[in-house]
């Protein structure tokens, strides 16, 4: 894993009052938008999460992930961890292994292919994680 | 007797962009890097990234520029190159308009000059925004450099066009910056490591090299690759991005052709993936490289570009140790 793909760590799973929480870091070698990212698809231990279910979390905000492609005004700090909220119905137990299939797309907003057309940089992992406190 | 060397006039120095990795996985804060690239004689010139280094991107309040006026002080190196971003394409409903892309450049460009950067990379050279900031380069003293990285050359057709609107503007503030990815002699050992541990097998690698060293337009060259491939039945997917990266990141231009812009560079980026065991780098021809430079009278500064952590996972390679290694082979030719 090196800056373009590298997005979760041993650490980054953790267990929330209704599920699990995923700290992502950008996959790029340098701070991106909220609006660089096109879409994340998450499968935990094969089943996928639906989207309306996901939602992402930085610095103290939190938007529904329809609603990230439009936060054009705020920077993804290379050095700040955004979190995926992943609403399963139940509480996520610490210590658990869980799989995770971790599938982000990106549009690099500097890298223009033509007008309105950017380079995607896209990243797949499959890790398995242990649920932190 | 030994060749003589033409003494060069260049300074040595680093980007931080060389520890992209560490700093994103917050090993280092600003603080604690300089005094690492000081304490290991990386310096004197430290080029940053805005949109790497600077947590208010792209706006840059004074307290940071203080800060940073600070650690010059502090720790004695010397700013040598700024990097902007042009991000127009943050706003996914509209790209910036021209205006719009002029005030998010220049923001930048002054926070530049305020912080005692000499250069400022710019990520777009069109005549219509370079017309619109050039006032502002000479009120604030400051060179505007556009970067030419692989697969372009000096003399390729995007960089032909920018050359041409330097002409028309005349002005000895617009430059260059050259950057050694543009010129390699072979592809960089992680990058076919990586093809490896992807699956390749030894004949497909020795095919992406065949490709690499044609004379094939750039498009042309991955996309016969990629038909190889197919014709082997190995998904071109199954490499990540790393099949358009293996051409996108190793240039095959000839060295010499820096010369034909050596009036107008104003900083380089001395880029390298892996050293040899021999203490030299591997993949460029550092040799050709440094001289041409130091015969052409390039006066500014040199950036030790590592570029490794594009392949190289964090922790197996300390990036500041193979900066400093680079540095004392460069320093044989100068």
């Amino acid at each position: 894993m090196a800056t373009h793909d590298t997005v979760l760590s041993k650490q980054s799973l953790t267990a929330t009052a209704n599920g699990l929480s995923l700290a992502m870091t950008v996959p790029w070698y340098r701070s991106l938008w909220v609006s660089s990212v096109t879409s994340i698809n998450v499968h935990v231990d094969g089943v996928e999460v639906p989207q309306d279910k996901l939602s992402f979390r930085l610095n103290g905000q939190s938007w529904p992930m329809s609603e990230v492609p439009n936060q054009w005004e705020t920077l993804w700090f290379m050095q700040d961890r955004a979190y995926l909220d992943m609403d399963l119905g139940k509480a996520g137990v610490v210590g658990e292994e869980r799989e995770i299939t971790f599938h982000i797309e990106l549009r690099l907003p500097y890298m223009q292919i033509k007008p309105g057309l950017y380079l995607p940089n896209i990243v797949h992992q499959v890790v398995k994680l242990k649920v932190q406190a | 007797m030994s060749e003589t060397l033409t003494k060069a006039k260049f300074k040595l120095g680093v980007t931080l962009y060389s520890f992209a990795s560490e700093w994103a996985a917050g090993e280092y804060t600003l603080d604690s890097m300089l005094k690492r690239v000081v304490d290991m004689g990386l310096g004197p010139g430290v080029e940053i990234m805005a949109s790497q280094t600077v947590r208010t991107y792209p706006e840059t309040p004074d307290s940071f520029i203080n800060e940073w006026k600070g650690y010059v002080d502090k720790y004695g190196f010397t700013p040598s190159m700024y990097g902007t971003n042009l991000d127009m394409g943050r706003n996914r409903a509209a790209d910036m308009t021209l205006d719009e892309e002029y005030e998010f450049v220049l923001r930048q460009i002054e926070a530049g000059a305020k912080m005692g950067f000499p250069t400022i990379k710019i990520q777009s050279a069109s005549g219509e925004l370079l017309t619109k900031l050039l006032p502002h380069a000479e009120r604030l003293n400051v060179k505007l450099g556009y970067e030419i990285h692989a697969p372009e050359g000096p003399n390729s057709e995007k960089i032909m066009k920018i050359r041409d609107t330097y002409e028309k503007l005349n002005s000895p503030l617009l430059g260059f910056v050259p950057d050694f990815s543009s010129t390699m002699h072979t592809m960089g050992r992680s990058m076919l490591q990586t093809f490896r541990d992807r699956g390749l097998d030894e004949a497909a690698i020795e095919k992406a090299l065949e490709f690499w060293a044609s004379d094939m337009p750039h498009p042309q060259r991955i996309a016969e690759f990629v038909s190889y491939l197919e014709s082997r039945g190995i998904n071109p997917n199954s490499l990540g991005p790393f099949g358009r990266m293996a051409f996108n990141m190793n240039g095959h231009v000839a060295p010499e052709e820096w010369k034909d812009i050596m009036h107008q560079v104003v900083h380089i980026h001395a880029k390298f993936f892996d050293m040899n065991d021999d203490g030299s780098v591997e993949a460029i021809d550092y040799e050709k490289h440094t001289k041409i430079f130091a015969e052409g009278g390039f006066d500014g500064y040199i950036s030790s570009e590592w570029e490794g952590h594009a392949f190289a996972d964090i922790g197996q390679v300390d990036p500041f140790v193979v900066v400093k290694q680079q540095q004392d082979f460069m320093k044989k030719f100068m």
